[in-house]
């Protein structure tokens, strides 16, 4: 078993990422409170837990909508992933929220009555004869399955013991939640839009999202080399790598390698993909001899794809030879963990 | 070299100044996006009306109890007969409890729900009634007897099917698609339910207390159209000052489907 995920503990950017988080999460919540509390006071006045399930329904909305830009944002810019590198809380705190506003629903809508609270939620207020009749809050539960299911496996525990490929998988799940959260809006809080700004919100988030995915996505493809199928990748000229960088490069063959030039005048090649959580190494750097993932900081051996002990992680590596100005990265990926010799370039004129 | 300005950061190192700007500028625009945005939809929820549910302290109110097929509670006062909606805590009708009172004089012990001219009494349990011969009924001198129906005559209406607990102040807003949900567990647990019509071009709202064609409750028979627009036909009644839609046969076999 592997001691990775000891290196993910608490530090201080941890907990002011998470202070700023909470603050923001109760700001959110009591503006919301004090607001409708001016606007509807006295006879008028709404009822306390509606506005408290909105009010946490709403922010548990956004919060699940800026997880979801992290991701495309990073991958545009590289300041944003110290979002990226504690996005796990986030993840977490938006489920309590969303939680909290479900627990109210089911308190307040379902109990008390003939009917069991839970079953009630799947069978009251519509039926399943056709889609538009669909209870919208069976939508909102199935949600809250899935965002529980991310929150108790977003532990490093789980990510060593299911396997990166399969967590990444799993966490993926994250869209159809999303998507679930965007029908569950559409079909009940949205007919009846009490809260005359839900679809601004509902369509601005989707247009957030989808847009920041699509131009992170266009990007990406324009950023890789595209390769022929011979057994030698034209990576380009190696020139274009900046020092203690690497440029990803699209294999063909669903496989994405990271090329990395170090000390001026070396180039290494490995799999894009961390063994921690699928991070792009490709979008990482190399510091003090290692290569450095910039998700979680998980480090490798330029030589050999190890990270160096107590840690057991290997990844793929890959030859490389320099033809000209080009580097090449051969097809085939060596086994995790194989030692290859490292490519020094000869005539480094500096540039 | 260029990497130099990229300012590269791990999560577990040490932040370089320049990414330190970049984020407590990110904090600050992440605080004030969550104040506006709180604001400005809080702020633009609508109104739910003027429904009250006064839990503060429970009131004691005397007449003649009568279950037809709801239980209301008729009182005289000056103004005329008010007449009273009685429903149990959560959702559930107060048939049970009151039906053993039917025609007698009693005094209701409960929270008043009240929204415009409309008043109800939320009670918790069957020592909430009692008979009212020891006291309430001899201070007035006239109780009353009976409380007439009075027949009005053919009615088509359309609005919303509501239970009437909710729509008159339990909760806010107790209408509506949203509250779909518990409007059916409401109306399946026995609680009256109402065809609210609105005037379209005051906004004011008439509520009809909905029974079946034979007199009887329609709460169970109207719980899957809870929270939809509906057009109901029937007799329209006047008990107190409660107005009721008996519907019509007819009527009765469109709901059924
Ligand atoms: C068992 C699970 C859930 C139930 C029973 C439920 C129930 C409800 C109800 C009754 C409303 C209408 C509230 C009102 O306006 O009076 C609502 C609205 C909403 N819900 Fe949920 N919900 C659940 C899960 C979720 C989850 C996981 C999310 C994720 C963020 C979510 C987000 C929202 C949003 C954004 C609204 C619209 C704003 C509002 O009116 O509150 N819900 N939900």
């Amino acid at each position: 078993m592997s001691a990775g995920y000891k290196t993910v503990g608490w530090n201080r950017n941890k907990k002011i990422y998470d202070a700023i988080m909470w603050i923001a999460i109760v700001a959110y919540i009591v503006m919301f409170m004090l607001v409708t509390g001016a606007a509807y006071a006295g006879d008028e006045a709404l009822s306390p837990i509606i506005v408290m399930m909105r009010a946490l329904s709403t922010c548990a909305f956004l919060m699940l909508t800026l997880l979801l830009c992290i991701g495309p944002a990073a991958r545009l810019n590289h300041r944003f992933l110290p979002l990226l590198y504690n996005r796990r809380h986030l993840g977490v705190s938006t489920f309590i929220i969303a939680l909290l506003h479900a627990f109210l629903a089911v308190f307040w809508y379902h109990s008390f009555g003939s009917v069991n609270p839970i079953e009630s939620v799947f069978t009251s207020g519509g039926s399943y004869d056709t889609v538009s009749d669909v209870p919208f809050q069976a939508f909102g539960a199935i949600a809250l399955v899935i965002l529980f299911l991310l929150a108790a496996t977003s532990h490093d525990y789980w990510n060593t013991n299911l396997g990166a490929p399969l967590w990444k998988a799993l966490h993926m799940l994250v869209y159809p939640a999303w998507i679930l959260i965007v029908l569950h809006v559409l079909g009940g809080a949205l007919q009846a839009d009490d809260t005359g700004l839900l679809p601004i919100l509902v369509v601005g988030s989707v247009a957030l999202v989808g847009g920041l995915h699509i131009v992170a996505a266009f990007r990406r493809s324009g950023a890789d080399m595209t390769s022929e199928s011979t057994d030698w990748v034209d990576a380009g000229p190696w020139r274009n790598i900046k020092n203690n960088r690497a440029i990803t490069i699209d294999m063909g063959n669903d496989e994405r390698v990271a090329l990395f030039r170090y000390d001026d005048t070396k180039l290494c090649a490995v799999a894009n993909a961390c063994q921690h959580q699928n991070g792009p190494l490709g979008d990482g750097c190399v510091k003090n001899g290692k290569i450095v993932c910039p998700w979680h900081g998980y480090e490798y051996r330029p030589e050999d794809g190890r990270s160096p002990p107590p840690f057991t992680e290997k990844i793929e590596t890959y030859n490389v030879k320099v033809e000209g100005d080009h580097v090449f990265v051969q097809r085939k990926a060596l086994p995790r963990g194989t030692e290859r010799p490292i490519i020094q370039i000869k005539d480094v004129t500096h540039g | 070299m260029a990497d130099q300005r990229d300012s590269f950061f791990v999560g577990y190192l040490k932040m370089p100044t320049a990414l330190k700007r970049f984020y407590v500028l990110v904090s600050l625009i992440i605080l004030a996006l969550a104040a506006l945005t709180s604001f400005a939809i809080a702020n633009a929820q609508k109104s739910a009306g003027t429904g009250v549910w006064q839990t503060a302290a429970p009131v004691t109110v005397s007449g003649l109890l009568s279950v037809s097929p709801y239980p209301v509670l008729h009182v005289e006062t000056e103004a005329g007969i008010e007449s009273h909606l009685m429903v149990m805590t959560g959702k559930f009708g107060a048939d049970a409890f009151a039906s053993a009172h039917h025609n007698t004089q009693v005094s209701v012990t409960g929270f008043a729900i009240q929204r415009g001219g409309w008043n109800m009494l939320e009670i918790a349990s069957e020592t909430d009634i009692t008979p009212a011969e020891q006291s309430s009924s001899t201070q007035e001198g006239s109780a009353l007897s009976t409380v007439a129906a009075r027949t009005l005559g053919p009615a088509t209406l359309t609005g919303e099917i509501i239970d009437s607990k909710c729509f008159l102040g339990v909760m806010k807003p107790g209408a509506g698609p949203v509250h779909r949900a518990c409007a059916e567990v409401c109306l399946l647990g026995g609680i009256p339910p109402m065809l609210v019509v609105e005037d379209s071009s005051t906004g004011d709202k008439f509520g009809y207390i909905v029974m079946q064609p034979d007199g009887s409750s329609a709460s169970q028979l109207l719980a899957k159209r809870a929270a939809t627009q509906a057009t109901l036909s029937g007799e329209l009644i006047q008990q107190g000052d409660l107005l009721y839609l008996q519907l019509d046969d007819t009527q009765l076999a469109a709901n059924s489907q």
